[in-house]
């Protein structure tokens, strides 16, 4: 608690806007949720077994966080260091209660194959992680634009996770689908990245 | 320093009537069709579980409460020409992994059971749910069984010393289908005279 108090107080009110493009630049590649924060690998890890659920469960996310971005952001002024994680708390539980809805309404098949997994969004630390380190302290423009940066970011890594383990799966690469699959999949990933960074 | 407190206290309420009212409202406008995918969805699922069976009622409207060892039956009724063929049974149970079951379980006017499909569930992911058809095809094990196929104590997962296949990791779940299946047999052959002669509601 210490260190994450320390950090959010300093500036709660300091409306820099840092450029578009370097905001799109760190949620695609350079500070992806996923494969560089390593945040959110529940879901990534559970739902990669095919790119439909992977494709689903990336906009669900990715819906959420814009609500949550957005939300937090409207309201950064009144949020103080002892009522902001539970400020946090409701807005992401009622993002995602809402993407529930919308989604078991539009597509109810889906929506009983993702099953617990749209609910769990709410425990994705990579969604608090973008209220609290940014959206907290940006205005709303930046917020959103975060969110829907940081969110493609993590929607192309399911979706690339998803398709690689559903084409194993497809070649009788058993082991692609089931649990131990989703690591391989995402160690890959990593050592690509990792190989083109450096 | 409480006047801090207040103003703190106050922005999490008014925060937490917006989101409330943000969500009652989505829940308002979605819920028509929501219900609609719901009955389309139930529609599907009895269709499947009278897989052969040829009848020409509206079966969702020709229903029977009947009280079990899992509380509340419903049972819907498919007839042709106005004579009974078989009744789906509509049962939950509570002795699964993680909350309610919900059942359908088909049978025809011999007791056989013509299918069994879960409609809803929450047990684990990968452990629990192969009784969804989409995940195994262990739930079509009972096609076509009744009371006669099997002993009694055959109706027990095999673990237990029955004939139904565990899962690796799962034997819950599969005992409480098996024991719920068997129950509604056993409620078929108590009540099938309730079931097959009542006359039609509607």
């Amino acid at each position: 608690m210490g260190a994450v108090s320390a950090v959010s107080t300093t500036d709660f009110s300091a409306d820099n806007m840092p450029a578009a493009k370097s905001l799109w630049w760190d949620g695609l590649w350079r500070n992806n949720a996923g494969v560089v924060q390593l945040l959110g690998l529940c879901p990534l890890l559970a739902v990669s077994t095919s790119v439909a659920n992977a494709f689903v469960l990336g906009i669900a996310t990715l819906a959420t966080l814009l609500v949550s971005n957005t939300l937090v952001s409207l309201i950064r002024h009144r949020l103080e260091p002892q009522n902001r994680i539970l400020i946090y708390v409701l807005i992401i539980a009622s993002a995602v209660t809402v993407v529930d809805i919308i989604l078991q309404a539009l597509m109810p098949a889906m929506h009983n194959t993702l099953g617990l997994f749209i609910p769990l969004i709410v425990t994705n630390c990579m969604i608090v992680g973008r209220a609290e380190v940014f959206a907290s302290r940006r205005p709303v423009g930046a917020s959103v634009i975060d969110a829907i940066a940081t969110g493609t970011g993590f929607f192309l890594l399911l979706c690339l996770i998803g398709s690689i383990r559903e084409f194993a799966g497809s070649t009788g690469l058993i082991i692609a689908l089931l649990p131990p699959g989703a690591f391989f999949a995402l160690a890959l990933i990593l050592v690509v990245k990792n190989l083109i960074d450096s | 320093m409480t006047a801090e407190r207040t103003s703190s206290v106050s922005t999490v309420a008014w925060i937490a009537g917006v989101c409330t009212l943000l969500v009652a409202s989505i829940w308002l406008l979605a819920e028509p069709r929501i219900k609609r995918a719901e009955t389309q969805y139930f529609a599907t699922q009895i269709a499947a579980v009278l897989s052969d069976i040829h009848f020409d009622n509206r079966i969702t409207s020709d229903t029977l409460e009947l009280e079990s060892l899992h509380g509340r039956v419903t049972v819907y009724r498919a007839r042709e020409n106005g004579i009974p063929v078989a009744a789906v049974y509509d049962a939950v149970t509570l002795r699964g992994y993680s909350g309610l079951i919900r059942v359908l379980v088909g049978i025809d006017s011999n007791g056989e059971i013509t299918g069994v499909r879960v409609i809803s569930h929450r047990e684990t992911p990968g452990l629990g749910d192969s009784i969804e058809i989409s995940k195994s095809d262990w739930i079509t094990g009972f096609d076509n069984l009744s009371l006669n196929s099997l002993l009694p104590a055959d109706w027990q997962v095999k673990k237990d010393g029955g004939q139904f296949d565990q899962f690796t990791g799962a034997t819950i779940t599969p005992r409480a289908i098996v024991n719920l299946v068997h129950d509604m047999l056993k409620l078929h052959s108590e009540k099938s005279n309730l079931v097959f002669n009542h006359t039609a509601n509607n």
